[in-house]
């Protein structure tokens, strides 16, 4: 009976040494997991993208060729891209590759009939001719922002150096194009959009009824291009040639292709994208997962544009340094100054008392409140307006305790006979002071400013109505200025982009580790002089 | 001679009022702080009654007939701190306990770190990560949006978790050494020792411990502003949308005019006044807990 009692206490303590355990263990995996998924996402983007084209791309599209200025970022168009290119959808590059840059597209003049090679009734108002193919080719070469469609065989035959003066851009150019019947609407439901991966198991006969993908009930069938016509290499480089489903039909020519594919119900067919759109044929867009790096230096050295959906965030990482040292400016005099009034002047009485409150209570006021408290006082009082300063004053509030009591507790571990050494020395108080206390205490204390300006880092809510979401670089005190911290909300608010978000996020934890790393090594120092 | 004794002594005065200044900046700003909000939100109480402005949970500031009541955001504030509490309270202070108590040289200093680098995330990252991890477990696991009171709890939870582990492992660790080496003594074991002996003598850290992780994670805008859903309604449930205090003062701040501002204000006092007595709560209750942290 003894026993029993004995074992089921020995039982609940094992218990409720394992919750202990375990809880601490959960401590760890937090932060763990909320670094890790932060910095993976800002570090690694992997996204699912739609297009209207497969993968497979070809430098001449019906006999031309895309060539861009070099300096243009993009790898690759989709044959959509290219239309809107000639047909006055752009203006800039924004929406192609992300620059900020006016958009010039030309023409040669030696292209029989450019509309009907881009499928479209007429090319643009904005489409210049420069002249032949060199001419072009020349022009493209000396205007950023400028590309141009050229015959293929006519810039094969420039010489190398015009050749290479330009790049060549290859042109995503088949479409999935599919018999009406199987994008009918059923149940306000319709199959517009299927993985990329499926294409290949559509052509083997893996998937062998539609309604596998999501669509109606109906057998797949495949239709295979001519024999010879180029479209068969490129359905064998898409491997949708490597095991041909036994549904499939084999077509004698090009008019069976495409008559094959408007009767037969479930019939898929690859059809280039020109045909598909001079024909209005149906088509399904592709998803496609696309991963890359998402924090690159060119996102930490470009200027922000356009809200931050395009270019990077230099701007804002000078904004935010420049705020954090402005507010460190306002913060660290007073902090020390009342350290060293609480540690070497005051006595226990009730001013002191009041102060300890007073400085507990700043401590734990919520950083909205600061933030209201500032645009009160020194964005609508002060009239300085929604401005660097207004904005760093506030943060300098909510960072003045941490420093006063790090400063303090720095102070407090001064030994008393260096000070006392001092005064015996005929050293006033206020030499000793600045000479002694301050110069023995000084790593401490830089480890706890290091430690607030994190605070001020990370800082949002107290500084959207007081510092603003202005993310050119700040021109003065005067000037609303945009925040790391800030702007990863904004961005999330704005719905602009989570890679962004991320990437920023990144950015800001790397710095708050930093910030972390430096006080613990300054920190390592003390305890070190200490020991000595 | 005298005139140069004489100007070091004013110097001596000088610095030493500076200073004294200086140690005044802080309790002048909590003063100043008080008097400003309360006069821009107290001009709300001309047209809005005190109850209807607390006890109502309607609020429609931009109706023909506008109505101002924060009854759901005060329920809201409270909803997502008590469920952020009952999770962060047991893990916070095991976790404190464990430092200070059970953990070798190691395992408290990695776990040190933990907490401080816990406590250092800003909240927008937080609420970034509350955005794309939490809501769509809650979503996956209970169905909904997502966006609510659970996942605003989840994230709360571990942002108040440092404050409740460091005041507890302080105060344990502040307990005098012949307190444990009685209970030794009498026979007793490490897990009685602790809660028998140790977590009732740091009772008074710990309540300011959880006191004030409750101050943080009622006074928190950004991240819950982010993951909460911001519908300003009364929640139902755990997975609700939810509005707290913090949320509406920020929310409408950039465009309110008038009575509507004031009535942003008016939100900021109540949410300011729970967090001072809150503070001086902890502060003048809990005087051991006082000094523990000077």
């Amino acid at each position: 009976m003894k026993s029993y009692a004995r074992r089921r206490r020995r039982l609940s303590e094992m218990l409720a040494v394992s919750f202990v355990r375990l809880a601490a263990a959960f401590t760890v995996v937090a932060l763990v997991s909320i670094l890790g998924y932060v910095l993976a996402r800002g570090f690694w983007k992997s996204n699912r993208m739609l297009y209207p084209v497969l993968s497979s791309r070809i430098d001449s599209v019906s006999g031309l060729s895309l060539i861009v200025n070099t300096e243009a970022r993009l790898d690759e168009v989709s044959f959509q891209v290219l239309q809107g290119a000639f047909t006055d959808e752009y203006t800039t590059w924004k929406k192609i590759d992300g620059r900020d840059l006016d958009f010039f597209p030309y023409l040669a003049d030696d292209i029989a009939d450019p509309a009907a090679a881009l499928g479209v009734d007429e090319v643009g108002y904005l489409v210049e001719v420069p002249g032949d193919t060199s001419v072009t080719v020349a022009s493209v070469a000396a205007r950023s922002g400028s590309l141009a469609l050229v015959d293929s065989r006519a810039f094969a035959a420039l010489d190398s150096a015009a050749r290479d003066s330009v790049r060549v851009v290859p042109v995503r150019d088949l479409s999935l194009a599919v018999s009406p019947s199987v994008t009918e609407l059923r149940e306000n439901t319709q199959l517009s959009v299927i993985d990329e991966g499926a294409v290949a198991r559509l052509f083997s006969g893996d998937v062998a009824d539609w309604a596998a993908l999501g669509g109606p009930s109906l057998q797949v069938r495949p239709l295979l291009p001519p024999p010879g016509h180029p479209l068969s290499d490129r359905l064998r480089d898409l491997g949708l040639l490597a095991r041909v489903s036994t549904a499939a039909f084999a077509c004698a020519d090009w008019d069976a292709y495409l008559s094959l594919l408007a009767e037969t119900p479930g019939a898929v067919a690859v059809v280039p994208a020109v045909d598909a759109a001079r024909l209005g044929l149906d088509t399904i867009e592709l998803a496609r997962v696309e991963s890359g790096w998402n924090l690159s230096l060119r996102f930490l050295f470009d200027a922000p544009r356009d809200s931050g959906k395009i270019g990077g965030i230099s701007t804002i990482i000078v904004n935010t340094v420049a705020m954090i040292l402005l507010t460190l400016l306002f913060a660290v005099p007073p902090g020390i100054a009342a350290a060293v009034y609480l540690v070497e002047y005051a006595r226990e009485g009730r001013l002191v008392r009041a102060i300890r409150i007073g400085t507990e209570t700043l401590a734990g006021v919520p950083s909205i409140i600061f933030g209201l408290f500032g645009m009160l006082v020194f964005v609508q009082g002060l009239g300085w307006g929604i401005s660097l300063l207004s904005g760093s004053l506030t943060v300098t509030l909510m960072i003045l305790p941490t420093i006063v009591r790090s400063a303090e507790e720095a102070l407090k571990s001064v030994p008393r006979s260096l000070s006392e050494g001092s005064l015996a020395l005929g050293a006033t108080k206020v030499q000793t002071i600045f000479r002694v206390v301050l110069p023995a205490a000084f790593p401490a204390i830089a480890s706890g400013i290091i430690l607030a300006a994190g605070r001020a880092l990370g800082e949002t809510a107290a500084l959207i109505y007081t510092m603003g979401s202005n993310y050119n670089l700040t021109r003065g005190l005067f000037d609303s200025t945009r925040t790391l911290a800030t702007h990863v909300y904004l961005i999330i608010a704005e719905g602009i982009s989570s890679d962004r978000a991320f990437a920023s996020a990144a950015v800001l934890v790397f710095l708050l580790l930093a910030v972390n790393g430096a006080a613990r090594w300054l920190i390592g120092c003390v305890g070190r002089m200490a020991r000595v | 001679m005298t005139r140069t004794t004489s100007a070091r002594r004013l110097l001596e005065r000088g610095v030493e009022r500076a200073f004294l200044g200086s140690a005044l900046v802080s309790i002048s700003s909590v003063v100043l702080m008080t008097l400003f909000i309360f006069r821009s939100g107290l001009p709300l109480f001309r047209e809005v009654s005190v109850a209807s402005f607390l006890f109502s949970a309607d609020w429609n500031p931009s109706a023909a007939e506008p109505r101002y009541g924060i009854l759901a955001f005060v329920v809201g504030s409270f909803f997502v701190t008590a469920l952020a509490l009952a999770v962060a309270v047991p893990i916070g202070i095991s976790t404190g306990v464990f430092i200070a108590e059970m953990a070798g040289r190691r395992a408290g200093a990695i776990l040190r770190s933990t907490v401080e680098l816990l406590a250092g995330i800003p909240s927008v990252v937080y609420g970034l990560f509350g955005i794309y991890c939490v809501v769509p477990l809650v979503r996956a696991a209970f169905g909904g949006n997502g966006y609510s009171v659970l996942a605003s709890a989840l994230i709360l939870a571990v942002m108040t978790l440092p404050t409740i582990v460091n005041m507890t492992e302080v105060s344990v660790r502040s307990l005098p050494r012949e307190l444990r080496e009685g209970s030794y003594a009498l026979g007793a074991t490490k897990w009685q020792t602790i809660a028998g002996v140790l977590l009732p003598g740091a009772r008074s850290g710990i309540v300011a411990g959880v006191a004030l992780g409750m101050g943080r994670a009622v006074g928190e805008t950004m991240a819950v502003l982010l993951v909460g859903g911001n519908a300003p309604v009364m929640p139902t449930g755990p997975l609700s949308m939810v509005r707290t205090l913090t949320m509406n003062v920020i929310t409408d701040m950039s465009y309110a005019e008038g009575t509507h501002l004031s009535a942003l204000f008016a939100t900021a006092i109540v949410l300011f006044g729970f967090i001072l007595a809150l503070n001086l709560f902890v502060q003048l209750a809990l005087p051991r807990a006082g000094k523990e942290r000077a």
